[in-house]
């Protein structure tokens, strides 16, 4: 309990010194450079989060999905919400990652309960179940 | 079945929150959530719809009476599916626990649409939670326990976002900054843009050694024998 306190209050602590520094730049209104957040808040987080919270369920894939998870914001941001592309711009750091997932989700049992789940709600339905999806029609 | 639904508005534009949910874990609220990964991700050509499958692996205790019918595990995994669709500017995200699937179903949905007003955004969450027991008793039982776990993780998870949100928004506006000025060009708007960055960076530095420091505590704690 103690910890976690002292925790909330260093991190309060650490927003407070931050905002306190950015409130003394000059107020601006309209969203841009989001992929320039993205570069600043994955920076902040990985220094301060990543030690505390693993990022991947298997944490030999941790590396490989930061950098997937880095391309992916950065193409979400620019491209995607802007209309720009459509297109898997990450394809070959999607693979590296995908080939560390695949191995670890049999390595620690999660294939089998997922399979189920997938045919229960398939993606393709957009994770709705199918029997409602049926009484549905 | 028991039912599950809350309603919140965030104060950011339907854009930044999308973005920022990519990025909502970890934070500092919502600790039972260690880990998310990407298992598929495709976007449909013709509606333009963006389909993300997602896998959270959570670590949360669970009390005695519970861990006897499930067998102990504390870890457990949540499955996503949530579609982002940049035209009707919708976000729908559904989810549904792997694990302990035979004694509990929490189908969880949750959408985030525009506010009326254009600059923030409506979240509304509800989920059905269905126990399967022999007895009504421990159906119910264990009905309520979900409803309350479900509600407070709720809770962890807006207020968690919240943070998120409001630290990139206010890193957003740094960077507006920092783009704006360097593009006027000129060696004085240079200086005033690298300034600008090794104010981000030392307060980035700073935030973050202040959490190193915590963060080594905490761990010398938990594996204190």
């Amino acid at each position: 309990m103690i910890l976690l306190q002292t925790l909330r209050f260093n991190t309060k602590l650490g927003r407070d010194n931050t905002n306190k520094t950015l409130s003394n730049l000059p107020h601006q209104q309209n969203h841009i450079s989001l992929a320039l957040t993205n570069q600043y808040y994955a920076k902040l987080t990985q220094k301060t989060m990543g030690n505390i919270l693993s990022a991947s369920f298997a944490e030999e894939c941790t590396p490989a999905k930061q950098k997937y998870d880095d391309c992916f914001n950065h193409w979400y941001s620019e491209k995607f919400l802007k209309g720009k592309s459509m297109e898997n711009e990450c394809e070959d750091l999607w693979v590296e990652y995908q080939q560390c997932v695949e191995v670890h989700l049999i390595k620690k049992g999660i294939k089998p309960m997922l399979d189920e789940a997938r045919s229960d709600a398939p993606f393709e339905k957009g994770g709705v179940p199918l029997a409602e999806s049926e009484s549905k029609k | 079945m028991k039912l599950f639904s809350s309603e919140h508005q965030f104060a950011y534009p339907w854009e930044q929150v999308t973005a920022a949910n990519w990025l909502k874990y970890p934070n500092e609220v919502s600790t039972h959530v260690i880990g998310v990964d990407v298992l598929r991700r495709e976007v449909d050509p013709s509606s333009g719809i963006l389909t993300t499958e997602r896998l959270l692996t959570c670590e949360q205790a669970i009390p005695g009476w519970l861990r006897h019918l499930v067998g102990g595990a504390s870890r457990s995994y949540v499955r996503e599916i949530s579609l982002v669709d940049p035209k009707q500017k919708t976000l729908t995200m559904r989810s549904c626990n792997l694990t302990m699937c035979n004694l509990l179903r929490v189908h969880e949905t949750c959408i985030y649409s525009p506010a009326t007003d254009g600059s923030s955004t409506t979240f509304t969450q509800t989920a059905e939670i269905t126990a399967y027991a022999s007895w009504k008793k421990i159906c119910d039982k264990i009905e309520d326990w979900s409803v309350e776990r479900f509600g407070q993780n709720a809770i962890k998870g807006r207020t968690g976002f919240e943070g998120v949100l409001q630290l990139f928004s206010k890193i957003q506006e740094g960077g507006k900054l920092i783009d704006e000025v360097a593009g006027k060009g000129g060696k004085l708007i240079d200086e005033v843009t690298d300034k600008t960055s090794i104010v981000l960076s030392e307060v980035t530095d700073k935030t973050s050694s202040v959490l190193s420091e915590v963060t080594e505590n905490v761990k010398r704690s938990i594996f204190k024998p």
